[in-house]
């Protein structure tokens, strides 16, 4: 095998290997979203995707964090406003994206305003008292525990006529 | 022995259960014959070939310990039938142990029961009767046993693995949905040429002929494409049918599965239940016949543990002592009604108040308010028992909650009707076959939702007048019955309705016994959509029953309308009706065709119009010049007079002249259009299939 030929082989494995979070510095990626006039990051490993907001409907006789349910590949996907869940405070308006958590099975869409970027999990993060809410930064993003967010009692609508 | 590939074994096993259950079911079937003295020795015979069978067909699998268990019971009716033993309860006890064992084994894998301290207990009874038995007890084919001769099957029928069936469902669910977007993919088309042809009459130039024939061309080809729409999709619709029927499994394969249980439940409770069953042949989705076991299990289970009295009780109350518990099914329609029915004490309503009350669920105020009809619903509710103690099979309080719960899953609805002391009846009512579901799309406040249509009872047109109060309530008459009325976007908790001055459209639901009236801001189609349930974290939503992806990919969030009868009787609205009375009013349809002028006098009249019709514009002229007549409604092309010159002739009338004349044609042509306009035409209707909404619509502007 010709050297040059090595070393692609070489670039090629080392591009094969998914991103060493935990070695990077500042540990896991977070994907940051604007939602209102907040700043929210979520561990990228629950993003499942990140959609148009275009074809939702309100759900009727929920609780006001709910947004609506959405079409998600032909699934019928709910929408929880995280917002309205952490600040008490919901979304204005019509959101334009919907972000896709899962965890656990339980997959469900985010609305937000605005795609801000991916960033590395900021190493120190100002305790909230939330349950799901694992910090926020220096800069005011909302680092939310996906998982125990997803799970939360908070978010269950489980209510009888 | 022949090493069998892992998957060729897995199926083989799966048809080994199915078979082997099989002939539990018809042991235990004819054991009961038996006992009851319903059966005589030949049934004796059928008894030894049945454990026989299974016996062969547990070894053709490897299953040696099923084998076994097997041949112990063939052993004992083979002594039975040699009247070397007698059928005693205990012989009878052991025969049904032997088939719970083989029972558990198929579930739970061969080291599931203790065949070891069963065969020691079936060779003690047997060791009583004769000592060859304990050789008998071995694992090689009695040579002096007799072969079986194998049961005739009818050669026209086979098996099938169910779960190529569900695949097939599923695949044509696929289809379904399929067939309705080609099929606006071709209206598209159609719409598409329509405008080429408008395009064609206003061009001039060189290329007229040409593009005129590209035109015809294209026409001829998206008519074709329609007729082969047309086929596909009643090719659809057939193959939808034929696979729902193939899922249709008669009740008696669910009924027939409780002999057992009734008659364990009341030996055990020192009841004599008699356990009736009708309507057998009924057939039901085997998904739902499935579904159904359970719930079904534990209203029977009430009946006999919480209904039935002891037959001391019975006597005391002038009953006969034995009680009956009797299951039927019976269809209505694209629905079937199952109840579960006993002769027992019926339901203690107070017993039910002080349930309630003691978890919690109401307060003493309300408790002490509720009607009979309101307590007994109460039963559904989570912690509500009349059970003094909790026991083994009911009594937990979860029960009729449970049951409740899937008898909704599944798109049904529970009624349940109380006898003091006489006995009580729970039915239930559901769909024939599940999977795509009818809606009748309604629109509330620019939304759109879904209201399963198996619900709805009818559609109307409310006039103000027809509203009326009663005590503090709004009602409509209906069938002679005074049916409240509630606006869906109250009940949606879509902001306060507002005050109705004019009249508007109202669907009638029900769900069990009752019905309420929702008033709609328009009433748009009945659509076929498979309702997707929620997931977690939308565990349950107040008057929500799911949401379904419409054909056009918009969301349809479908309603539950057992949710919605509840929560309209709750809560009280009101309407204010206009005081004063107008007259409905008259439209004279003029048309040539039967079918349009029938179909278009039939929509009309379900708006709540007078209709009168013409079969051409000179029996129009005549009509008009004797009835008092609102607009009229014409087609163009007609015999004697057409359109046009019935439009000119209103038009230049003196008296006649202010009628609204609403020109329609299923052709859509500029010049047409535009002469109609010229002769006083108040208006000009493309209209296509059955979409009248715009002839509504146009209608509703005009007068």
């Amino acid at each position: 095998m010709s050297g040059e030929a090595e070393l692609l082989k070489k670039r090629a494995r080392l591009y094969a290997q998914p991103p060493a979070c935990s070695d990077m510095p500042g540990g896991d990626l977070i994907a940051v979203f604007r939602i209102g006039g907040s700043r929210y990051g979520f561990g990228i490993k629950h993003v499942n995707c990140i959609k148009p907001l275009d074809r939702f409907a309100p759900l009727p006789c929920s609780p006001p964090f709910v947004y609506g349910v959405a079409n998600l590949r032909g699934r019928i996907c709910p929408l929880i406003d995280v917002k309205k869940v952490v600040e008490g405070e919901g979304i204005e308006g019509k959101a334009r994206y919907m972000v896709v958590l899962e965890a656990d099975g339980v997959k469900v869409g985010v609305p937000a305003d605005e795609i801000v970027g991916i960033f590395p999990k900021p190493r120190e993060l100002k305790s909230c008292d939330s349950e799901f809410v694992e910090g926020m930064s220096d800069d005011g993003t909302i680092v939310v525990n996906v998982e125990s967010f997803l799970r939360s009692e908070a978010i269950i609508v489980s209510e009888e006529v | 022995m022949t090493v069998l590939e892992e998957g060729m074994l897995e199926q083989l096993l799966e048809v080994f259960k199915s078979e082997a259950e099989e002939h539990i079911q018809r042991i235990t079937q004819m054991m009961l014959q038996l006992e009851k003295g319903e059966a005589g020795e030949e049934a004796l015979e059928e008894l030894f070939r049945e454990a026989h069978s299974l016996k062969g067909a547990a070894r053709a699998v490897e299953l040696e310990r099923i084998s076994e268990t097997a041949h112990l019971i063939e052993t004992i009716f083979s002594k039975i039938k040699s009247k070397e033993l007698s059928l005693s309860d205990e012989i009878v006890e052991l025969v049904y142990e032997g088939l719970d064992g083989i029972a558990q084994m198929l579930e739970r894998g061969e080291e599931g029961f203790d065949l070891e301290g069963y065969a020691s207990k079936v060779n003690g009874v047997l060791s009583g009767s004769s000592s060859e038995d304990a050789e008998e007890r071995s694992i090689t084919p009695s040579p002096k046993a007799e072969e079986p001769k194998p049961r005739p099957i009818s050669e026209r029928m086979m098996k099938v693995d169910v779960s190529k069936l569900d695949l097939l469902m599923e695949r044509v669910g696929e289809l379904v949905t399929l067939r309705v977007t080609v099929e606006e993919r071709v209206k598209e088309a159609i719409r598409i040429l329509r405008s080429f042809e408008r395009i064609y009459r206003s061009i001039d130039c060189g290329l007229r002929d040409e593009f005129k024939e590209a035109i015809s061309e294209l026409r001829r080809f998206i008519f074709n494409l329609r007729a082969d729409c047309f086929d596909i999709s009643s090719l659809t619709k057939e193959i939808e049918e034929g696979v729902k029927s193939l899922r249709l499994q008669p009740v008696s394969f669910l009924f027939n599965s409780f002999d057992r249980m009734v008659r364990d439940l009341a030996k055990r409770e020192g009841k004599k239940v008699r356990f009736e069953k009708a309507g057998m042949e009924t057939e039901l989705d085997r998904k739902i016949l499935e579904e159904l076991r359970e719930p079904m299990a534990h209203l029977i289970s009430n009946a006999i543990h919480h209904g039935i009295e002891t037959p001391e009780e019975r006597k005391k109350a002038g009953k006969p002592e034995e009680g009956v518990v009797k299951v039927a099914a019976r269809s209505q329609g694209d629905k079937v009604l199952i109840e579960v029915e006993d002769d027992g004490r019926g339901i203690d309503l107070e017993k039910v108040r002080e349930s309630a009350l003691r978890s919690g669920i109401i307060s003493r105020e309300a408790a002490e308010e509720m009607g009979d009809e309101e307590l007994l619903r109460l039963i559904f509710k989570q912690g509500v028992s009349t059970a003094e103690e909790v026991t083994e099979i009911s009594g937990r309080g979860v029960g009729l909650n449970a049951v409740w719960d899937k008898v909704e899953k599944l798109k049904g609805s529970v009624a349940v009707e109380n006898r003091p002391g006489k006995g009580c009846k729970f039915t239930l009512c559901l769909p024939m076959t599940i999977v795509t579901t009818k809606v009748l799309v309604v629109k509330v406040g620019g939304a759109m939702f879904g209201i399963p249509a198996s619900f709805v009872e009818r559609t109307l047109l409310v006039k103000p007048e027809e509203v009326r109060r009663l005590d503090g309530r709004t009602v409509i008459l209906y069938e002679d019955k005074a049916i409240e009325l509630v606006p869906l976007a109250w009940l949606l908790e879509m902001g306060e309705p507002e005050i109705e001055e004019e009249e508007f459209k109202a669907v009638i639901i029900s769900s069990g016994s009752r019905s309420v009236g929702l008033a709609v801001d328009d009433l748009m189609r009945e659509e076929e959509v498979v309702v997707q349930g929620f997931e977690r974290p939308l565990l349950r939503v107040r008057n929500v029953l799911g949401a379904a992806i419409s054909a056009d990919g918009r969301i349809i969030t479908v309603l539950n309308p057992g949710d919605l009868v509840r929560s309209a009787l709750k809560r009280r609205p009101s309407f204010k009706g206009k005081p004063e009375k107008p007259e409905p009013k008259t439209i004279l349809v003029v048309e040539d065709s039967v079918t349009t002028r029938t179909l278009e006098r039939n929509i009309l009249e379900s708006f709540g119009y007078n209709v009168l019709v013409a079969r051409d514009g000179a029996e129009a002229k005549e009509i008009l010049q004797a009835v008092n007549c609102d607009l009229v409604v014409s087609d163009i092309q007609m015999p004697n007079v057409d359109g046009f010159e019935l439009t000119a002739w209103i038009k230049n009338h003196p008296n006649l002249k202010h009628i609204p004349v609403i020109l329609v044609t299923s052709l859509e042509s500029e010049e047409d259009k535009k002469k109609g306009l010229e002769v006083g035409a108040d208006a000009y209707i493309v209209k296509s299939g059955f979409d009248h909404e715009k002839l509504l619509e146009t209608i509703k502007r005009l007068i």
